[in-house]
């Protein structure tokens, strides 16, 4: 009963309507003098979604009944972070082909064949730090799917030749990795902040692709595909208790196995503060990075530097950093900055543009006097009202549909943040001062401490020469330190 | 603020969303509600409470087809501009910033002038980059100078992105806009409680737009185009294979302009644009989700219902693409994977052949499509999936067949592979199974399509510019109709091999930064088809394992190096390697050191 007084509360929340047009009053004189209705707008607690099967697995789950569609996702506790020094590529391969490798009772092409036919979509894959597998349907459809899924969660088939085509395809793919100046940059920009050894820098290369076999891949099936690893989301056109009932079946014979006591380890690496070049002829725009190591989510300052990273470059045209380097001088089609608050180890902060070769250096300039400014003078109340309402007035667009909230709360749960975080959130961030601003600039922003990372036509970006700094020369910030290209496949020089 | 890239993945039109023959809520299919104004404006609503928010957009019926000659990617660079504030917005005194934009633009037009000078020098070999403040002339120079001073003074009155700041204040999400050669867009999602400021905000700049900052924003521009365009490993070649395929038809101008045309747009220019192309009779509302249509179709009235129609007549392209006469070709190379399009004449969205193209174009694609059973399967010729896709324009449109050329193939072969395919689809069986499995998913699609406010006020807005807002529900009708003969028909009729254009992309060779800069300028001086082989041999030096081994191709090295056999050009690349030998063997001495600690 509970689940549904909120129901109807939450309803009727979303239908407060923007609208008590007088139509003879007269228009205002500007957009700042409108005044508009009340909304407020609170995404229903994770308690109203959630609910334990018998063999432990939680479901967060939701009617939702406006199409006649079915959405199931399943989270699952595992990630390339646990490859094996060797196997790098080993989670992704084995997260491709437990789908697309077909069942132990349905080939790879008749699997493919028959979710065509109904027009149904399964999807598995591993990322760095979590499984997933997704089914997407017309509720008419539930029954045969989900047992599709099962089948191919349960029995995967893993055919030789399917991880033939995909074990090649990766191999013809990591040959491009220098490419294009963004993945180059991408690339590097990792492994200045977090070192060879973290696990977000063990790239699949050729021998490491070609020493992952068949059993390999069943070995991490075994090991993490299982209900004890596993978090299902589920949304769409049905009744809550019968889709509950339907689950209960459909997972009821499958034992949990043990979970994962793996952790995702940290880096031990300390980034080198300098300047970077990446030689790249024949671009004529460079793209160029500046930055260090942040923190971990979780400290009471979390809100304070939200709204800091607004103000500096993290809310597109609000920002300061588009003002200066794009709005005033027309520097760079693309500029801002993230303060990434990690879940599992330290984020990084980082500012980024990318700007004719010349003008790199003189943009560079700019990006450093805005990180410098929010140490030295505090925020004037409009622009930090500005960045805060960029947060609050906001919130409603965070959760689209039902499915967006349940997928917020499954990963949460997934990651062991605070279930009431989403219900305190706006209420934090609307407190945070000027003087809170200033105090976390100064204590996680450090101007003076920045690895700077361009790659693009080396010579020119060099030498730089803008009109308006003639003389500034990337060697400004320090002496620069040109990188070979690494090795597409090795990632080594 | 972005070029409107149109995936082929989209198929565009029909495949998009469409009857919801199986959604009991929507009934027929989308129904919103419609209303048009005495001045021409259209209001498309489409009421939706789960959530509070209102996905909104601006559809106007202009794109880089409308850009005049010598002025290529005005459309695109005059969207951004739309950002740049109006007369309320974006300044605390427009009387004020009025004098210094009358200055400037008197400035301008001398600089122009000089430009105009400039760019006769270049042609003429006296300089190379009229850009360049190194070799701008001292007049030049100076003006520039000048002109920089005057933006700085205006910018006392300038308030910063703030028609931007406005909506994301107000909980704006996604604000942008687009611009593709036959449409330009303005959209935003607001929390249900702020559709007014979007009534205020659209209806100001839809006539009141100062061009402020515009040299500042054009340099955006082109930075925009060196991001996407220039700086990218296929953007330039993708261009250029654009403007291969439509021979006379404005389809072939790059949104993004070409780069000399839009370094030369001028205010004066964007203000001319403006007035002919923005005004209520080129342009609908689109709404989706949280609000009251009654109450909204009022408050419209009150902040459009006034603006003036536009009295420009609704320009037509006239310009048809001609039939090609012959096939023609495209080698690039380019640092990507090699691939192969293949690509013919089309139609245009709407056409009674589009259904069907399109139903060709899901036969061919997909996992369980021929294309993916033959190159990928039986053949082992092609990575990643091939793809086929029917892109109906509003004037026009192509077909085009794509694939990646896996390692050990050759472009021409796929190209063979994929012809054979699309023969056998217009002379061979085709399954009803087959046909039925496409109307399937032409089905699910729709439904699905729906899911989110901001697609469907896209997809509405798209189709009511190109063609009609109801196609949206017309689409799918049309694919569910198409048979095994019409498949056959069209593919005779549109795809015939003897008119395609064909693009291979092949591998750049090791790109400079891949090979030590040394080796790099020896092997200059080198006949080409040694390279790989110098370059081979360098790496098993540089990576080798076996120090004995080293030490006696050391030796035999300097030995050769030393004796009368070894012509005089070959002498610098041989101590070259000599070199390179010492080293590694030095390196595998230090290591075995360290180990042996």
């Amino acid at each position: 009963m509970n689940y549904l007084k909120s129901t109807i509360v939450v309803m009727l929340a979303f239908c407060v309507t923007a609208t008590t047009v007088n139509a003879d009053a007269p228009l205002a004189a500007h957009p700042k003098d409108l005044k508009f209705p009340e909304l407020n707008y609170q995404v229903p607690p994770a308690a109203e979604f959630r609910e334990v099967l018998s063999n432990g697995i939680v479901v967060y789950i939701a009617e939702d009944r406006e199409l006649p569609t079915f959405d199931l996702a399943i989270t699952v506790r595992t990630g390339g972070a646990f490859d094996p020094p060797g196997k790098e590529g080993l989670a992704g391969l084995a997260g491709e082909m437990i789908r697309d490798g077909g069942t132990q009772n349905v080939a790879p092409a008749e699997l493919d064949e028959q979710l065509d036919f109904l027009a149904a979509s399964i999807r598995t894959g591993v990322s760095d730090t979590a499984g997933r597998a997704s089914l997407s349907c017309l509720a008419k459809d539930v029954d045969e799917s989900l047992t599709i899924l099962m089948d191919v969660l349960r029995y995967p088939r893993f055919d030789e030749e399917r991880i033939r085509l995909a074990t090649e395809r990766r191999l013809q793919d990591i040959k491009r990795r220098n490419d294009s100046t963004g993945s180059i940059e991408g690339i590097e920009w990792d492994f200045l902040m977090y070192g060879n050894e973290h696990f977000m820098n063990s790239y699949p290369s050729s021998a490491s692709l070609q020493a992952i076999t068949r059993d390999d891949l069943i070995a991490f099936h075994h090991e993490y595909f299982h209900p004890g690893n596993m978090m299902i989301s589920v949304a769409g056109d049905f009744d809550r208790n019968e889709m509950l009932a339907k689950l209960e079946k459909t997972f009821a014979d499958w034992p949990a196995g043990k979970p994962t006591a793996k952790k995702f380890d940290g880096p031990t690496f300390e980034p080198k503060p300098g300047v970077y070049l990446i030689d790249k002829a024949d671009v004529n725009q460079g793209r160029v990075s500046l930055g260090h190591r942040s923190i971990m989510r979780g400290t009471p300052d979390e809100y304070a530097l939200r709204v800091m990273n607004n103000i500096l470059g993290g809310s597109g045209f609000q920002s300061r950093l588009v003002a200066r380097v794009r709005s005033d001088e027309g520097l760079a089609y693309s500029v801002g900055s993230g303060f990434g608050q990690g879940t599992y180890y330290p984020g990084d902060f980082r500012c980024f543009f990318q700007s004719k070769s010349n003008s790199c250096a003189y943009a560079a300039q700019l990006v450093i006097e805005q990180i410098k400014r929010l140490h030295d003078e505090k925020v004037a109340q409009d622009e930090l009202d500005q960045a805060i309402s960029y947060i609050t007035e906001n919130f409603p667009s965070r959760f689209p549909n039902k499915m967006a909230i349940l997928r917020t709360y499954a990963r949460d749960e997934y990651t062991g943040r605070d279930p009431g975080y989403w219900q305190s959130v706006v209420d934090k961030v609307k407190k945070v001062t000027a003087d809170d601003v200033q105090r976390v600039a100064r204590k996680y922003l450090h101007s003076d401490n920045l690895v700077i990372l361009a790659v693009g036509d080396a010579k020119a970006i060099r030498g730089g020469g803008h009109d308006k700094a003639a003389d500034l020369k990337l060697d400004a910030f320090g002496t620069v330190t040109e990188l070979p290209l690494r090795d597409p496949d090795t990632l080594e020089r | 603020m972005k070029r409107l890239r149109r995936r082929m993945g989209v198929a565009a039109a029909a495949l998009v969303v469409g009857v919801l023959a199986v959604a009991p809520s929507f009934g027929q299919g989308v129904q919103p509600r419609v209303e048009t104004f005495d001045n021409g404006l259209e209001l498309i609503m489409v009421e939706r409470h789960e959530q509070p928010t209102v996905a909104c957009g601006m559809f106007f019926d202009v794109g880089s087809i409308d850009d005049p000659r010598g002025q290529s990617g005005i459309a695109h660079l005059f969207e951004h501009m739309l950002f740049k504030g109006t007369r309320t917005v974006g300044t605390t005194n427009y009387e004020a910033e009025r004098t210094f934009l009358a200055q400037q633009d008197e400035l301008r037009s001398q600089m122009d002038v000089e430009m105009d000078h400039m760019r006769l020098r270049k042609r003429h070999g006296q300089m190379t980059d009229v850009l360049d403040p190194e070799q701008w002339t001292p007049k030049y120079a100076e003006m520039k100078k000048r002109y920089d001073g005057l933006i700085e003074a205006q910018r006392e009155y300038i308030v910063n992105n703030e028609l931007a700041n406005l909506y994301s204040s107000n909980g704006g999400a996604m604000l942008n806009a687009g611009t593709a050669e036959d449409i330009t867009m303005y959209f935003v999602q607001l929390p249900s409680n702020k559709l007014e400021l979007f009534m205020w905000l659209e209806s100001d700049r839809m006539v009141n737009g100062v061009m402020r900052e515009f040299y500042v924003e054009r340099d955006n521009v082109r930075e925009e185009r060196r991001l996407r365009t220039e700086s990218t490993p296929t953007g330039k070649f993708d261009e250029a294979f654009e403007a291969l395929f439509w021979q006379a038809h404005p389809y072939g101008i790059p949104v993004l302009g070409w780069a000399s045309e839009v370094e030369s747009i001028t205010r004066a220019d964007c203000l001319e644009f403006y007035k002919k192309f923005y005004a209520p009779n080129r342009c609908r509302m689109v709404l989706v989700g949280d609000f009251d249509p009654d109450k909204t179709i009022e408050m419209a009235k009150r902040y459009f219902g006034s603006l003036p129609a536009s009295t420009f007549p609704r320009p037509l392209v006239v310009t048809e693409e001609p039939k090609p006469i012959a096939e023609r070709r495209f080698y690039a190379e380019a640092e990507t994977n090699p691939r192969v399009r293949i690509r013919f004449r089309g139609v245009a969205m709407g056409h009674s052949d589009e259904a069907a193209l399109d139903m060709v174009s899901q036969l061919l694609s997909g996992k369980t499509g021929r294309l993916y059973k033959r190159l990928v399967t039986d053949e082992d010729v092609s990575s990643g999936q091939p793809f086929a896709g029917n892109e109906a324009r509003k004037y026009a449109g192509h077909f085009e067949i794509t694939a990646i050329v896996k390692d050990g193939s050759t472009p021409e072969r796929v190209e063979k592979l994929l012809l054979e395919e699309l023969a056998k689809l217009a002379e061979g069986e085709i399954s009803d199974r087959e046909i039925q499995k496409v109307k399937n998913q032409v089905l699910a699609g729709s439904v699905r399509r729906l899911k989110s406010n901001f697609g469907l006020m896209f997809q509405l807005g798209m189709f009511d510019t190109w063609f009609d807002w109801s196609y949206i529900n017309e689409s799918p009708k049309r694919m569910l109709a198409v048979t095994a003969d019409d498949v056959r028909r069209v593919i005779a009729e549109y795809l015939d091999p003897t008119t395609r254009t064909v693009a291979i992309y092949t591998t750049k060779a090791g790109t400079k930064s891949d090979v030590d800069p040394e080796l790099a300028q020896l092997l200059a001086d080198m006949p080409e088809e040694s390279h790989e082989m110098i370059k081979g041999m360098a790496k098993q030096f540089t990576s080798a394992e076996d120090g004995a081994k080293l030490g006696m191709m050391l030796q035999r090295m300097e030995q050769s190096l030393n004796s009368e056999q070894m012509p005089e050009e070959q002498k610098p690349m041989a101590e070259y390697m000599v070199k390179l030998i010492k080293a590694r063997i030095a390196e595998l001495e230090a290591k075995g050191d360290k180990e042996s600690n």
